[in-house]
Parts: C-alpha cells; sequence; structure tokens
C-alpha cells in the first residue's frame, strides 16, 4: 500500500461503509410472523393426525391370501349344492318339513300342469 | 424468558413461547436472508423454512456448545449457502472479477437507484464473502463471532472481509467517489 492509499483509507473505508447503509431496508416481518405461526400450527395438526391415523389403522392380512381362500370356500358350497342336488341325498331333508307344513310337492306339480293344459287348450 | 427456556417450551408445542422466539430473532434471520439471496420473497420463504425446523426439532440446539443466536445464524447461513448452490452452482466457488452494477434509468429516486446498485454490488460478491460481510458489516458479529458462524479461522474470514471491501469498492467506484466529492 502506498502513501496515497494509506491516506485514501480512512475516507474510503468510511464511504463503503455508508454506501452500505443505503442497502435496501428490510420489510416489515409481521406478516412473515403470523405466516410462520400458521404454517407451524398446520404442521403439528397434521402431525397429530399422522399419529392416530396409524394408531387405528387396522392389521391387513395378505390380500393374495384371503382371495384364494375365500374362493376355495365359495367352490365347495356350489359343488356340494350341485352333488346334492343331482344325487337327490337333499329330498328327504327337505320333503320332511313340507310334509309337517302340509303341501304336497307332487300334487303342485300336477296342479300346474293341468293348469298349463287347460290354457294351452284355449289357445 | 431465556432462550434455554423457550426451546424447552416449544419442544412441548407452547405456541406463545414460539411467538416470543420469532419476535427475538425472525429479524435476524430475515435480514441475513435478503442479504444474501437478494430477493425478499425468498428471504421469507428461507426464514420460514429455519423456524419450521427449529418448531419440529428445538432440541437439535445444544446449549452448551454455542449461544442459541450464534447457533441460529449458522443454520440460516447454511440455509442460504445450500439454497445459493441450488439456484447457482458455480458462484460458490467462483472467485471471478464481479459484474459492473451499472445505474439503471433515472426515473426513480436517486436513493432508490443508490440501493439498487448497492444490493446489485453484495449480490456480485462470491456467497462466502456476502456472508462474511453479511455477518460482521450488517449484524455486528465480530470477526471471531463471525468466523465462529462461518466454521472457519478468523484470519480466513479477516481476508474475506478485505477481499469483499475491495471488490465493493471497486464495484461503487463512482458512488463513491460521489460521496468523497460531497464531503
Amino acid at each position: 500500500m502506498n502513501s496515497q492509499d494509506k491516506n485514501s483509507a480512512k475516507p474510503a473505508d468510511r464511504a463503503l461503509d455508508r454506501l452500505l447503509g443505503k442497502a435496501p431496508a428490510l420489510e416489515d416481518v409481521s406478516a412473515l410472523k403470523g405466516r410462520i405461526m400458521v404454517a407451524a400450527a398446520n404442521a403439528q395438526t397434521s402431525a397429530t393426525a399422522r399419529i392416530i391415523t396409524f394408531a387405528h389403522m387396522p392389521v391387513k392380512d395378505d390380500p393374495a391370501n384371503m382371495h384364494w381362500g375365500t374362493a376355495a370356500l365359495l367352490a365347495a358350497s356350489l359343488f356340494i349344492g350341485i352333488w346334492a342336488g343331482a344325487s337327490g341325498a337333499a329330498d328327504a331333508l327337505v320333503s320332511a318339513p313340507l310334509s309337517i307344513a302340509g303341501l304336497d310337492i307332487l300334487g303342485d306339480s300336477e296342479f300346474y300342469k293341468s293348469g298349463l293344459s287347460a290354457a294351452e287348450e284355449l289357445l | 424468558m431465556s432462550d434455554a427456556e423457550l426451546l424447552h417450551a416449544i419442544g412441548r408445542s407452547d405456541m406463545a413461547a414460539f411467538g416470543v422466539l420469532l419476535d427475538r430473532y425472525l429479524e435476524h434471520v430475515q435480514m441475513l436472508a435478503r442479504r444474501m439471496l437478494g430477493d425478499a420473497g425468498e428471504a421469507e420463504d428461507l426464514a420460514q423454512e429455519v423456524f419450521l425446523k427449529i418448531w419440529k426439532n428445538p432440541d437439535r440446539w445444544q446449549p452448551g456448545r454455542a449461544q442459541f443466536k450464534t447457533w441460529l445464524s449458522r443454520v440460516a447461513a447454511n440455509a442460504c449457502i445450500d439454497n445459493l448452490r441450488r439456484k447457482k452452482p458455480d458462484e460458490l466457488e467462483g472467485e471471478d472479477e464481479p459484474v459492473d452494477p451499472a445505474p439503471g434509468p433515472y426515473d426513480e429516486t436517486l436513493n432508490s437507484q443508490l440501493a439498487k446498485r448497492v444490493e446489485a454490488a453484495l449480490q456480485n460478491l462470491p456467497a462466502r464473502q456476502r456472508l462474511a460481510i453479511t455477518l460482521c458489516h450488517y449484524q455486528g458479529y465480530s470477526n471471531k463471532e463471525g468466523a465462529n458462524i462461518m466454521q472457519t479461522s478468523s484470519e480466513a474470514i479477516e481476508s474475506l472481509l478485505s477481499r469483499a471491501r475491495r471488490s465493493l469498492k471497486a464495484m461503487l467506484a463512482d458512488d463513491m467517489k460521489a460521496l468523497l466529492h460531497d464531503k
């Protein structure tokens, strides 16, 4: 630093300090404070909601296993139904309560058949 | 209420304590971000981000290691550096000659024009020089405190300040001359 620089150093530094003081002033931070408070409250609410959701979330089985189990049960009941109907194994089970109730399946069938014949004759 | 007590209360989700903390330090963080980023909107976003981190994790500050204000300034400064790195990856390493912030059209008041030129000159400094000037000139930290916040040595921050002031004098030469002439 030469002698001229030394002489001008202090005024130049003071001038620079004054210039730096001219930088744009800060905006009012009260609105920003409000926004931060709201964001903090929201962050707290969402954190609480997340905890509740997790606490009440039901434990699920593996969905793939559930589908296979349900399908197997439905298939088994279908086969039992077809076998029971085809073999007549369930007829005794069905006719017994109908007899007790005073209903005659065979008689009803003949009645409907004769009704049908009369209608055919009319046509 | 001390800073430690405030942070303890914030740990219990005490909104009133958080409000007191904002009253105490929001302007400080906002000023740092404004000088570093050069944009009021971005500075507000950054200040919000910093304080929300404190709200969520108040125990991140360890009282025995640094004063809260020093720690907060470091958190804000690091957030500013990260922000600048995302925006302009080259700026942090670059020590290029700064661009001359040419005066704009004289359709506004002289003070407003001067403020813009000073702002532009600050923004043309490399990020670490700008941070050193922000901490030690605008925020009133000593060189030692500034070095602590920037996690560097006192010699390094003195060097940063010296280079920053030299660059600023060059960039604002015309205004400096006018100021010295008026005197």
